[in-house]
């Protein structure tokens, strides 16, 4: 029970707990207030009870993909508010309304699908009636090695900043965020609405999808020893998608400021 | 005319009956009871997808798991999950409970003429 405890919050947190470095680092302490903080743990739990009730009805529906739809559907959301919450705010829009309503959604969605998940996992684990020492235990060392590393990650990302590596810390924001958007092919593949049978390579004796690298690489950038061609080919159009929607926002700055520069000197 | 129709009507139960003896063919149950998989082995030909219906009889949720078929899938207690699986190459695939590793164990055995890469 230790270690499962240990492995499955490394897996449904650290995701999670990457998310928030980045956001932390670049973004959250510049455009987000108290009031934002509230509501976002408000619906962040809301979230979790509705999707923790609801997950076992949707299991069944549609011959047994209902979850999984639903799972895509709510990553495809994370996806598409957390590239543009961000492209938005790291470019500076001038759409400020728009800045963190989008980031909160996109935290919101990607914290609930990931909680719910090992929330299953503890209430099966207290339904049983077993002592909860093991438990309290697994929980208290995955989180001390979750909070290592997010500290870890956060100075790394920091040091970048400061030497004004951009580029790098926009490309591991990039993978992490379609990284985690790829896991719908797995999921689409497994109620058959796409075909993952045809891998492309096998990196296995290197680096295994269930080995600490395994899992840490699958949090940072969505590694998968087997990919099929499938994964690859939702991996390199979701990256396009990134940078054309960076590239976008970046122009409508740039027009935006030309645009009042006329203006003022008009 | 009624001779065509006949024709037709026969073409499309032939095509009805085909399709239906595939799809059973092709659809293999799995019973999750005291975390422990039922059965803990399943032989599948290869190079063809399969529909696992797996049924979780226990009154807590498991997850099924397998690295070797890339497949992730809640079972929730007292209820049926499906899965499809392959075209696959001849070989073992493991999976497994993640909630109960030690005990819910199986695997897919594909026999076939192709190879497991």
């Amino acid at each position: 029970v230790l270690t499962n405890t240990v492995v499955l919050f490394l897996r449904e947190m650290l995701p999670l707990a990457i998310m928030l470095v980045f956001l932390l680092a670049f973004i959250l302490p510049s455009i987000y207030s108290r009031n934002h903080l509230i509501l976002l743990i408000t619906s962040i739990l809301l979230g979790i009870i509705t999707l923790f009730n609801v997950a076992p009805i949707l299991s069944e529906l549609f011959d047994g993909a209902g979850l999984e739809i639903s799972i895509s559907f709510l990553l495809l959301l994370t996806f598409i508010s957390l590239t543009f919450g961000t492209s938005i705010a790291i470019n500076k829009n001038s759409d400020k309304a728009a800045r963190p309503w989008l980031i909160l959604i996109g935290i919101c969605i990607f914290s609930m699908i990931k909680t719910t998940n090992f929330l299953v996992y503890v209430t099966g684990y207290i339904h049983k009636g077993s002592s909860g020492y093991s438990l309290t235990l697994g929980l208290i060392i995955a989180l001390g090695i979750c909070i290592s590393f997010a500290t870890l990650y956060y100075f790394a990302l920091l040091w970048l900043r400061n030497r004004n590596y951009q580029n790098i810390i926009t490309a591991l924001w990039a993978l992490f965020i379609v990284g985690q958007f790829c896991f719908i092919v797995p999921l689409l593949a497994q109620i058959d609405l796409i075909n993952d049978a045809n891998i492309l390579w096998d990196s296995s004796p290197w680096i295994k999808d269930s080995s600490e690298y395994g899992h840490i690489l699958n949090a940072m950038m969505g590694y998968e020893a087997t990919p099929s061609d499938s994964y690859i080919l939702v991996y390199a159009v979701s990256l396009m998608s990134f940078y054309g929607i960076f590239a976008l926002t970046k122009n409508f700055e740039i027009k935006e400021i030309n645009t009042n520069s006329s203006e003022e000197l008009l | 005319m009624p001779n065509i129709l006949c024709r037709f009507i026969l073409l499309v139960s032939l095509c009805t009956f085909t399709f239906q003896a595939w799809a059973n063919n092709n659809k293999f149950h799995i019973t999750l009871e005291n975390h422990l998989f039922y059965p803990a082995e399943i032989i599948i030909p290869a190079g063809v997808k399969v529909k696992l219906i797996i049924e979780n009889k226990d009154a807590v949720a498991e997850e099924f798991d397998s690295f070797d078929l890339n497949r992730e899938k809640m079972l929730f207690p007292k209820r049926k999950a499906v899965i499809y699986v392959g075209p696959l190459s001849a070989g073992e695939y493991h999976f497994f409970g993640e909630y109960n590793p030690n005990s819910a164990q199986g695997k897919v055995i594909v026999k076939g003429a192709k190879s497991a890469h």
